[in-house]
């Protein structure tokens, strides 16, 4: 079971840290995140099938893990990304200005955006995920993108 | 777009010390415990050999030991605060939900105790009547611990606002439930005991405390009825806490 376990964190880790703090946006609590689901994976670990559902699982309990945090008024006193920028070594300014466009939404955006981008879930996960209906994961997408192609130069596309 | 989110995202990952620490609280936490000295394992096996020679006399001291159950807290510097002592296991019914691996159903306080059987404190200017409810299950799969989260028990707006934790063991459960609650719920690191009282109201000890990390931060604990109970105030005083305190009911 640890090869295995270490197999999957290995998998995983920079997948479930890249949600945690685009939740965040703080190292240091995307850090202790980590920490904290992975320990709760090993702890559960015999419980699952394939590696589809441990994502899932993980996903799920990372943001929940998120939101407890940020229900700590200490917590929300977070800096702007753009006020640390030496702190992420973004290699073009192309990325730079996209995460820092994506930093700026409200959570509820940044979150559906870095699902659907990033982890390259469908809708109906999304929804399974985060426990909401389909229709509010639509709605919220929508904005979302509405949100950063105003933001940004040049918009994206409707994907 | 999905290329452009994750080249953005490349250069954020988890480091080298992240990754010991992670793998240090787990799997080799683990391979370090295997390698005990061989006097520990030879004793342990003339235990087990001793347990399993002994009376049914014995077997019901084993049964009696968990036959209540305790909680602590422990502070920054050592000092240590009993919660509760014999606190008595609760009786879930076996009808009762289960959670599922760490996702909280989200109940009303009202569905919460039809469905337990019995009634928690609440508090009638509670800002939400939203909670969330969560399992651990013992081995056989029975419902070992239960823990309610609520989060908006009173918020006054972002900075000032209060959540409420909920915890209770069902009878039979698992040691390692058990030990947990005997140990303390609290997992916030650099507690100071800031002030111990005996409610008027609940009748029961309330041990009030904050951490080194937070100006903002106040928590109140205490047992009432053999269910913990965890209040946590952002931007509250000592005051507006036990005035809360000595107006919850059931």
């Amino acid at each position: 079971m640890d090869e295995e376990y270490a197999r999957v964190f290995n998998l995983f880790k920079n997948d479930i840290y890249r949600l945690a703090f685009s939740y965040t946006k703080n190292y240091l609590d995307a850090d202790d995140i980590l920490q904290s689901v992975f320990i709760k994976l090993y702890k559960n670990f015999d419980k699952f099938e394939d590696d589809t559902s441990i994502k899932k699982w993980l996903t799920k309990v990372t943001i929940n893990e998120c939101k407890t945090l940020f229900l700590s008024a200490w917590k929300r006193k977070i800096f702007p990304i753009t006020d640390k920028e030496e702190n992420i070594p973004i290699n073009k300014k192309q990325d730079l200005d996209l995460i820092n466009t994506l930093f700026q939404l409200p959570k509820k955006y940044r979150l559906v955006l870095f699902l659907f981008y990033y982890e390259d879930y469908k809708i109906k996960e999304i929804a399974e995920i985060l426990n909401v209906k389909e229709a509010t994961i639509k709605t919220r997408l929508s904005r979302a993108r509405s949100l950063l192609k105003d933001m940004l130069e040049g918009g994206i596309k409707n994907e | 777009m999905n290329k452009k989110f994750k080249e953005g995202f490349a250069n954020i990952r988890v480091s080298d010390e992240l990754e010991r620490k992670v793998l240090d609280m787990t799997i080799n936490k683990e391979i370090n415990k295997k390698r005990l000295p061989r006097l520990v394992y030879a004793s342990v096996i003339i235990i087990m050999l001793g347990m399993f020679s002994l009376t049914l006399v014995y077997a019901k001291e084993i049964k009696e030991f968990f036959q209540n159950w305790s909680s602590n807290i422990v502070f920054k510097n050592g000092e240590k605060q009993t919660i509760v002592e014999n606190g008595i296991f609760k009786k879930i019914p076996a009808t009762a939900k289960k959670s599922g691996n760490d996702s909280g159903i989200e109940m009303t306080e009202n569905e919460i105790e039809e469905m337990l059987g019995f009634k928690i404190l609440g508090y009638d200017k509670a800002t939400s009547k939203k909670m969330f409810y969560t399992t651990g299950l013992n081995n056989d799969k029975t419902i070992g611990r239960i823990d309610i989260w609520y989060p908006e028990f009173i918020y006054d707006n972002d900075e000032k606002n209060i959540s409420m934790y909920i915890s209770m063991l069902n009878e039979n459960a698992d040691s390692g439930y058990v030990y947990a609650f005997q140990e303390g719920l609290d997992a916030s690191g650099g507690k100071d005991l800031e002030k111990t009282y005996n409610s008027a109201n609940l009748s029961v000890k309330v041990i009030m405390f904050s951490n080194d990390w937070s100006k903002e931060r106040l928590t109140a604990t205490f047992c009432y009825d053999n269910v913990l109970y965890e209040l946590i105030g952002h931007n509250i005083t000592e005051e507006e806490m036990i005035n809360i305190i000595e107006n919850l009911h059931l």
